[in-house]
């Protein structure tokens, strides 16, 4: 249940978050509506109006069906069932809010040219010489603070046990050991923050007026809020990579820290794109009166369902958005081929986990002897032990507090890396409902094991013993 | 200064960059001695190959609208030679103008008003 309210607290937000946005691209933004060049005068067309009108309609029920689907999860105790409604709400969440968006992208492009509005469309770029690698925001000193402590408590796993003889005795070294690669591979998101802000400064300059030194300050005020972004976004990562690494060094609630510590995280992430999207209104009210629209390019072409930008003669890798806020990237660069393959991948795994995670717990685990071998299988043979190495098997009636260090963790079935309480490491294999567990040992190491059921436990033991 | 690019256009676009560069240097928007971007800056900032700036800032040095070395990067040149005539090219651009404008029925007081007209404005 506490996984389930986490995952509540983390992925309800971004809905609202996406929905204001995809809500906002129904007002025109720099001659820009619905991922089309449109004007303004056009919004007054009957045509346009009845698309807009279909479109609030459509968000409106979607976001209706959307905000009730996740309250089922509160009705089942299996974990792979709600990470599975989560995952599933998620992949449908982002398509019920963006097809009325393509929709009302490919009906304003008809309506377009149903009334010859292409014709009279402009086909020229227009780019700002003096800006050309001018207006930049992004110096290393400010992130350097952020950056260098991250890589501090990053290296602070690997650095601690080389002082083994001045520190106190009392020093967790397992805990370190075990988590010190996850937690440099966190501090290592400091730094990718100030590479995407580096990245985002050198974005091309938009031209929105015919005076240079209009498009040079505009620049400037936008730029400054995303360097502003990036930067409490660096230090929001330190101060959370700082925590874990205290709490992994001196045994402060580790789990606890993390766990919390990545719901904290989401949610101040998400918290701060409001002040960003805030300060963004702000700069385009102020330039407002200068924007000229007609130096907008007409390139729908190039943008496929009016978010994919999609222009091989562009060699631009990153590219303003047309709806929201940032940057996307060009789905015709080398870059942007690798970035679409990646994402796919990502979203397929998605559903991939989900199966994975329904057969972790649905799938009884087995536990027997046989060839000579102790086998434990759970979808696969976990633990093949020869029945020669194993040495004091033990028949327990009480299981001892075990963390996880690596492996699995599910309400009926533990298996993996484990540690005991305050103790060493030990190999695990069983179901923690049971009332009967086999402790042995063999090849130095500590095993904790069980069958199904307290039956199969015991007759493996049996087995074990003859 | 503003640079307008048209893709659909016949003319390559090294040679529209080195067109707007001059008509900039000729309305002040550019002034005598101003640093020029760099090659890499221009193309970043425009989304085409280095090579394509490359080859407008190459011509403009050959007609002696700019000049570069290798602390300064390309700057606007302080002083243009005094030619007082048209190069080859542009007699011709001016013939091709002048036939349109005659073939449209544009009379010659009026095509020279509107030359001293431009003349004025750039």
């Amino acid at each position: 249940m506490l996984m389930n309210f986490m995952l509540f607290l983390m992925m309800y937000p971004i809905m609202i978050l996406v929905y204001y946005i995809m809500m906002k691209s129904a007002q025109p933004k720099n001659g820009i509506a619905f991922g089309a060049v449109i004007k303004k005068e056009w919004m007054e067309d009957e045509g346009i109006a009845a698309i807009t009108a279909d479109f609030f309609r459509k968000m409106k029920r979607n976001l209706l069906v959307l905000a009730l689907v996740p309250f089922l999860c509160f009705f089942t105790e299996h974990l792979s069932i709600q990470i599975t409604i989560w995952m599933i709400w998620l992949l449908v969440m982002l398509a019920l809010i963006e097809f009325p968006y393509a929709a009302a992208n490919k009906k304003v492009r008809a309506r377009k040219r149903e009334m010859g509005w292409y014709e009279q469309a402009n086909k020229t770029a227009y780019t700002e010489v003096k800006a050309a690698g001018a207006v930049r925001r992004v110096h290393f000193l400010p992130f350097a603070a952020p950056v260098f402590l991250s890589a501090a408590a990053g290296a602070a796993g690997y650095l601690i046990p080389l002082m083994r003889e001045i520190l106190p005795e009392n020093v967790d070294y397992i805990q370190i050991e075990s988590f010190r690669l996850m937690v440099l591979c966190l501090s290592l998101i400091t730094l990718l923050f100030y590479i995407a802000a580096v990245w985002m400064d050198r974005q091309k300059t938009e031209v929105i007026s015919l005076d240079s030194d209009i498009n040079v300050n505009y620049a400037r005020a936008n730029k400054n809020i995303w360097k502003n972004f990036w930067l409490r976004a660096a230090w929001l990562n330190t101060l959370y990579i700082c925590a874990v690494a205290v709490a992994m060094i001196a045994d402060l609630r580790f789990f606890e820290v993390i766990f919390w510590g990545v719901v904290a995280f989401t949610l101040l992430g998400i918290f701060l794109c409001f002040p960003m999207i805030r300060e963004k209104e702000a700069v385009e009210r102020k330039y407002r009166t200068e924007m000229d629209p007609t130096l907008v390019k007409d390139d729908d072409d190039n943008w496929l369902w009016g978010t994919l930008y999609y222009n091989p003669g562009d060699r631009h890798i990153m590219v303003s958005k047309r709806v929201g806020i940032g940057t996307t990237i060009n789905a015709a660069t080398p870059v942007g081929k690798g970035f679409l393959v990646f994402s796919a991948a990502a979203i397929l795994s998605l559903p991939i986990m989900c199966v994975w995670l329904i057969l972790l717990e649905f799938t009884p685990i087995s536990l027997k002897v046989s060839e000579n071998c102790l086998k434990a299988e759970h979808l696969k043979v976990d633990y093949e032990i020869p029945v020669s190495d194993i040495e004091n098997p033990t028949l327990i009636y009480e299981c001892p507090s075990l963390k996880k260090i690596s492996g699995t963790a599910m309400e009926r079935v533990e298996k993996g890396t484990f540690r005991i309480s305050g103790g060493e490491k030990c190999e695990v294999f069983l179901n923690p409902q049971n009332a009967v567990f086999i402790q042995f040992d063999a090849d130095g190491t500590t095993y904790f094991m069980s069958g199904a059921d307290d039956k199969e436990t015991k007759e493996a033991y049996e087995n074990l013993t003859k | 200064m503003i640079i307008c690019l048209d893709d659909t256009s016949d003319v390559p676009i090294y040679q529209q960059i080195r067109n707007q560069i001059v008509v900039g240097i000729s309305e002040g928007k550019l002034s005598p001695g101003e640093q020029l971007p760099t090659v890499r800056a221009l193309a970043g900032e425009i989304g085409i190959n280095s090579m394509t700036v490359s080859k407008a800032y190459q011509l403009l040095k050959q007609e002696g609208y700019i000049y570069s070395d290798r602390r300064s990067g390309a700057r606007v040149r302080t002083e243009f030679e005094q030619k007082e005539k048209l190069s080859k090219e542009s007699v011709a651009l001016l013939k091709q103008i002048i036939s349109e404008a005659k073939i449209s029925g544009m009379k010659k007081e009026d095509f020279i008003k509107k030359c001293e007209a431009y003349f004025g404005e750039v």
